[in-house]
């Protein structure tokens, strides 16, 4: 009985061995299909097609990061670098410029709006900020896009008791100068002109361009001002332009008049003429000369 | 029975009142580069924190003149109604990151560009 046992344990080894050799019989031959010939049969699936489209969204994918990466270290254009570059000038001098005041409602932008409108000035965007120093009496800076920024000191028009239209005018002499691009010549550089609009992804940018423009604003409103020919330029193009409304043009010739008298006698606006030189010979520029006999 | 009715309606539409008045009925965004939200609604009340352009804010119903009450973190405090926007809007900051960082605002210089925009009177000039 032992050996009948014996033997139908050696015969059911021996057939398992020879099954087990069989599948990896066939599993080797699985390994070694052909697939070319099953190749037709995949692209009929669409397999490449999607391995494509994956293909295409990944390298999208990777060029947006790519190009979100690089936009991340953009200089900004001339369009939106004037306004904040004043902004930061301002900032930066709040003690200085002391704009940091409690000040009444004057209504000066309804009265600038109209003047604006009656001069042809159409979708002007302006910002007035009134300052509480004697120091820097009027001023337009630039802001972004064709947005201007206006200084106005709230001492300068008390002194001189000037009216709204009056400070208008004085607003518009300051546009007007604003548009021929008087104050953006003296701060603005070459070097910062190109820098503008570019992009500085893997290379080293050289930030005193833009700390220079600060400084140079310093100069420009505190300091130096404007030169007597673009004080010409601008008194020349202001009083033409008025020269059709006569009501404005003395307007205008009476409040030159008064700041002239202001800074001969108030010692506190001794530094005007430094800034706008000068009001003056504006005078003379704008009274028409007679004629000798 | 009736009375019953009554008192429960009553009680439900005054509650609803006080739920409105105490929620915010939307988000807005700041839209200038900085700004400070204030005690009261005025440009020269005390500054309770300052925020940056893009910043959600959650708009209480409550409205004073261009004045809108606020909740900005877990203060609530009034914004110029002008200063919002119902869209995320473009900021300078967002758009030009890395030249932003470059110039190293301090919270000083923060808080003074939110004054700033306290301070300016705006306007513009009509389409023709």
């Amino acid at each position: 009985m032992k050996k009948i046992i014996c033997i139908l344990m050696v015969l059911l080894i021996s057939s398992g061995a020879a099954f087990s050799e069989v599948k990896g019989l066939t599993e080797k031959e699985g390994e070694l299909l052909d697939f070319q010939s099953i190749k037709s049969v995949l692209k009929n699936d669409g397999l490449d097609g999607n391995a494509k489209k994956k293909q295409g969204k990944y390298t999208k994918a990777k060029k947006t990061r790519v190009v979100k990466k690089k936009k991340m270290f953009d200089i900004p254009s001339m369009n939106s670098y004037w306004g904040f570059i004043t902004e930061m000038w301002l900032v930066k001098n709040a003690p200085l410029v002391k704009w940091d005041f409690q000040k009444p409602e004057y209504g000066l932008e309804k009265s600038l709006e109209i003047f604006f409108e009656r001069m042809g000035i159409y979708e002007q965007s302006f910002k007035i900020l009134l300052v509480n120093t004697p120091n820097l009496s009027h001023y337009a800076l630039p802001g972004n896009g064709n947005e201007i920024i206006f200084i106005l000191s709230q001492p300068f028009i008390r002194t001189l008791d000037l009216s709204k239209l009056e400070i208008s005018i004085l607003l518009y002499e300051d546009y007007t100068r604003h548009i021929l691009g008087v104050f953006k010549s003296k701060v603005q550089s070459n070097k910062l002109r190109k820098v503008l609009g570019g992009n500085f992804e893997g290379k080293k940018l050289d930030f005193s361009i833009f700390k220079e423009t600060l400084v140079k604003y310093d100069r420009a409103i505190l300091e130096k001002g404007f030169s007597f020919n673009d004080q010409f330029a601008v008194t020349k193009r202001v009083g033409d332009i008025f020269k059709s409304d006569m009501k404005l043009w003395n307007s205008y010739l009476n409040l030159l008049k008064k700041i002239d008298e202001l800074i001969k006698t108030n010692l506190l606006y001794a530094k005007y003429n430094d800034i706008y030189p000068s009001p003056e010979l504006q005078i003379g520029w704008l009274a028409p000369k007679r004629k000798r006999p | 029975m009736k009375l019953l009715i009554a008192i429960i309606f009553m009680c439900s539409f005054f509650s609803s009142v006080v739920i409105a008045k105490k929620g915010h009925v939307g988000v807005m965004y700041y839209k200038h580069i900085f700004g400070n939200v204030h005690q009261n609604p005025s440009r020269y009340s005390s500054a309770l924190t300052t925020i940056s352009c893009g910043h959600p804010v959650k708009i209480y119903s409550i409205k004073m003149g261009n004045w809108v009450k606020v909740k900005v973190g877990a203060q609530n405090g009034y914004l110029p109604m002008s200063f919002l926007s119902t869209k995320r809007p473009k900021c300078f900051q967002d758009k030009y990151p890395r030249f932003f960082d470059k110039f190293a605002l301090g919270p000083t210089d923060l808080y003074y560009w939110g004054r700033l925009y306290d301070q300016y009177v705006i306007g513009k000039s009509r389409v023709q």
